[in-house]
């Protein structure tokens, strides 16, 4: 068995890595402050959403430190200014350890994204999202060279109508922080499309990666006026 | 019509109702400023006074009702819950 993988240049790899791990930070940061919330909550009003929101976001933390986990040996065995697309085959135990790390990469980060898209759309019915989630899965343990892109389409699609849902959210509220949440799900939307055309314009992975950044400093962004007017609107 | 007040908006009401008065309300009062039968009202207090967000007390012949520090921090957490999920649509 072979699979295909997009890897990044050595070169850009300590950037890399920079990204994921503050990316993982600002979820990890939010999704504790959700569970905080939930505890809080929970003896009071049932509050499945916050619980939710804490778990997608742990999924996609984790997965980005499984993703820096499994590419390092990759990325490292490359030179360094050149960017791969290569077909691992799948033999011996490293690559199965490789593999494994790929796969659960995947599926926690399409497991986060999925959550969220479950909570956005929370009132369709239960079988418009298990087709949802079906076509998820299917594109997730695709793994072969050129079917990888559906990965990243998939992904790029599902972001794209949680972004336009909180958008939706956002002209009934008013609220500014639901406008900086859909601009940053629009942005990591766009990312996706970035590392998707890299296949062909290789130098739009490191646009992709800044793109992807530059969503979750937003999302950490909203959250930090989420605190603040939170303080705010108690003192009133 | 008016949507259903949920249990933690009506937590939400009557230690508003409390901290508004200065900190300190008549039981009385409290029923109808946060719009509550006398069975509800002696419920939440129940509850309320448990989890040591109120306390009660007893002034000529009058029933008092009092807002704790724990009570305030509640309310602030309480703030920051509904924002956090007003601004992420949860």
């Amino acid at each position: 068995m072979k699979i295909g993988v997009f890897c990044s240049p050595r070169s850009f790899f300590a950037g890399d890595v920079l990204i994921d791990i503050l990316s993982a930070i600002i979820v990890f940061i939010i999704a504790i402050y959700a569970f905080r919330l939930y505890k809080c909550k929970k003896p009071y009003q049932h509050c499945k959403t916050l619980a939710m929101f804490g778990t997608a976001l742990i999924a996609l933390g984790s997965s980005f430190v499984i993703r820096i986990i499994t590419y390092y040996n990759l990325v490292m065995s490359g030179n360094g200014s050149a960017y791969r697309h290569m077909l691992i085959s799948i033999s011996d135990l490293e690559s199965i350890l490789f593999l494994c790390g790929f796969i659960s990469y995947r599926l926690l980060t399409v497991t986060g994204f999925f959550i969220i898209y479950c909570i956005a759309f929370r009132k369709d019915s239960w079988l418009s999202k298990s087709l949802v989630f079906l076509l998820l899965f299917a594109n997730t343990v695709m793994l072969k060279y050129y079917v990888s892109q559906t990965f990243y389409l998939t992904n790029m699609l599902l972001l794209a109508v949680i972004s336009l849902k909180y958008r939706e959210q956002f002209l009934v509220s008013k609220n500014k922080n639901t406008r900086l949440v859909a601009i940053s799900f629009m942005l990591l939307s766009a990312s996706y499309f970035f590392i998707m055309i890299s296949e062909w314009y290789t130098h739009t992975y490191i646009l992709s990666r800044i793109i992807w950044l530059g969503s979750f400093i937003l999302l950490l962004w909203s959250f930090i006026k989420v605190l603040k007017h939170g303080k705010k609107t108690d003192k009133t | 019509m008016g949507k259903k007040r949920t249990k933690l908006d009506i937590i939400q009401d009557i230690l508003l109702t409390i901290r508004s008065k200065g900190g300190r309300i008549k039981q009385t009062h409290l029923m109808y400023k946060a719009n509550l039968s006398h069975t509800q009202m002696k419920g939440y207090l129940a509850e309320l006074g448990r989890k040591a967000l109120l306390k009660e007390s007893q002034r000529e012949h009058n029933t008092f009702v009092s807002i704790t520090e724990e009570g305030l921090r509640f309310l602030e957490e309480s703030r920051k819950i509904a924002e956090f999920e007003e601004a992420y649509g949860l």
